[in-house]
């Protein structure tokens, strides 16, 4: 069974793992109480970093196929030509030197949920607990037209990387009086805002060097999913005539030859196309049990992230119901909440206490120009009854307006999170 | 006094002031926007938290709450504490040795 969904969900990119020589036997053998991290992102670093700062009697080996940290936040900027790559990358380095983790960067085969351990190509990482924090997978079933020469003609760019650099510099061809389209999933999705400013930044940068330039949105959903009204009258007011956004229209074909992306309704012919497709828990979760058959997302009790399918397994960020959660979303500020909650919980458990409830908060900054922006956000606490965060009562919000001030916080607030992560 | 306890926690890795109470589970996901313990990495707009008075921290929180100081973010993630709340966050903040991450 594991095969057909891993060819199914995964194509390529599971062949290729499957094709790395998988050693089974032990490595790096613990010298005492040990928490294994899943996935260097943003629930998997601050996890792994708030066990140490905790309790640096347990030890810590965070697992991540990536040598340097690429953040998916602030990823739309770059596409938008207002920063780097290199702004967006950092150094894990400071996660060993500083906090005396454990960082092994190698491709993971399975999660072994019986044993407590990591298969990867280098061998099997066993501990006392998991915390998995492994991200979302795409999935393109469902869309007619979709092949190989698809993938590569329309780029998600939804987690960062060379597709985050090829998507800008794709905007940076495109001829005046070009086209773009853009098509987004159902939700949930991982960063709800994160399409729309996609959209904004994009637009800003036709605007300034692309005339008569314009994007085209098809949108799986009834309406903007995050911010609707401020990102909506930030296109009207800022960019009238580049942005068409049509809702209430999933992507259903492609063919890329043409270079189209069709709703039910439309055929949309573009230069250049950014098709962000529909998600779910990553394929390891699946294939480890850690999501139940049928299922897309992985259930969590949220009072300690452990997973409702088995003992002593963590599961945090983009992979986590929120059916099991509570109405969190999708973003990077929550992972690194989840993932102090479950950090807390980890050691509550290995030094034989019991857990205090949790507290989250969320806090989401887009842009809607490369001067302005809005934020949403609330506190999260824990409801006993019903098993779930709940937002604090008045703590949930959104910005009345964008403005410039939000703009320079967003800024600083990526530079502190990626410190409160790596640093 | 808070420091030399700090040092004594969480050496080698950099100091904060007791990871255990009410205070340090409420402030953790602070640190999101006002850096780990309330240190903000060099030149942010947003502010530092760790060793400011803690009866100051009380009252900004208090009045962010209650609207009296206007704000962006901050009104409503006060208005998410409870008094007991801000207390816990003011002192565990106070508690902490001010600074900048690199």
């Amino acid at each position: 069974m594991s095969f057909t969904r891993r060819s199914i969900l995964a194509g390529g990119a599971a062949a290729l793992v499957s094709a790395l020589p998988v050693r089974a036997e032990r490595i790096l053998p613990a010298t005492g109480p040990r928490v294994v991290v899943l996935g260097g992102g943003w629930g998997g670093l601050t996890a792994a970093k708030y066990i140490r700062l905790l309790d640096p009697g347990i030890e810590v080996v965070l697992i991540e196929r990536r040598t340097a940290f690429h953040s998916c936040p602030i990823s739309n900027w770059v596409i938008g030509h207002l920063r780097t790559v290199d702004e967006i990358t950092h150094s894990y380095a400071a996660l060993s030197e500083r906090h005396g983790i454990r960082i092994l960067h190698t491709e993971v085969e399975a999660v072994d949920v019986d044993a407590k351990a990591i298969v990867t190509a280098d061998g099997v990482v066993a501990g006392d607990r998991l915390i998995l924090s492994p991200g979302v997978a795409f999935d393109y079933t469902g869309i007619d037209g979709w092949n190989e020469a698809a993938a590569k003609r329309f780029p998600a760019a939804w987690s960062p990387g060379p597709e985050t650099a090829l998507l800008r510099a794709r905007l940076a061809e495109l001829p005046s009086g070009g086209r773009v389209a853009l098509t987004i999933p159902p939700s949930p999705y991982r960063c709800p805002p994160g399409p729309y400013e996609r959209i904004s930044l994009v637009a800003a940068y036709l605007k300034l060097h692309k005339p008569g330039a314009t994007i085209t949105v098809l949108d799986a959903n009834q309406k903007i999913v995050s911010k609707g009204k401020i990102f909506q009258a930030a296109w009207d007011e800022l960019y009238p005539g580049i942005v068409d956004y049509r809702p209430d229209s999933p992507l259903v074909q492609v063919d890329a030859s043409a270079g189209t992306v069709s709703s039910d309704f439309d055929d949309v012919a573009a230069d250049v196309v950014n098709v962000i497709p529909s998600q779910r828990a990553s394929r390891l979760l699946h294939d480890a049990g850690l999501v139940p058959d049928g299922a897309t997302w992985a259930p969590v009790d949220p009072y300690g992230f452990t997973s409702t399918l088995t003992s002593d397994i963590h599961i945090v960020g983009d992979a986590t119901d929120q059916t099991t959660v509570g109405k969190v979303p999708k973003s990077g500020f929550i992972a690194n909440s989840m993932g102090k909650v479950a950090a807390r919980a980890a050691v509550a458990a290995l030094t034989g206490n019991g857990a205090p409830p949790p507290s989250l908060i969320n806090t989401c900054y887009s842009l809607v120009s490369p001067e302005e922006g809005a934020s949403v956000g609330a506190v999260y606490g824990y409801d006993p009854e019903t098993g779930l965060l709940q937002v604090r009562p008045g703590s949930s919000g959104v910005s009345s307006q964008r403005s410039a001030t939000v703009a320079l916080q967003a800024w600083d607030w990526a530079r502190a999170i990626w410190q409160d992560m790596l640093g | 006094m808070p420091a030399v306890f700090a040092l004594a926690i969480a050496a080698p890795g950099p100091a904060v002031a007791d990871m255990s109470g009410d205070g340090a589970r409420l402030a953790a996901p602070c640190a999101g926007c006002h850096g780990t313990a309330g240190r903000v990495p060099e030149g942010s707009v947003i502010p530092d938290l760790a060793g400011r008075e803690a009866t100051e921290l009380a009252s900004l929180l208090a009045a962010y709450r209650s609207g009296e100081r206007p704000s962006e973010e901050m009104g409503r993630i006060a208005r998410g504490y409870d008094d007991s709340e801000i207390a816990a966050l003011a002192e565990w903040f106070a508690a902490q040795p001010p600074g900048n991450e690199p």
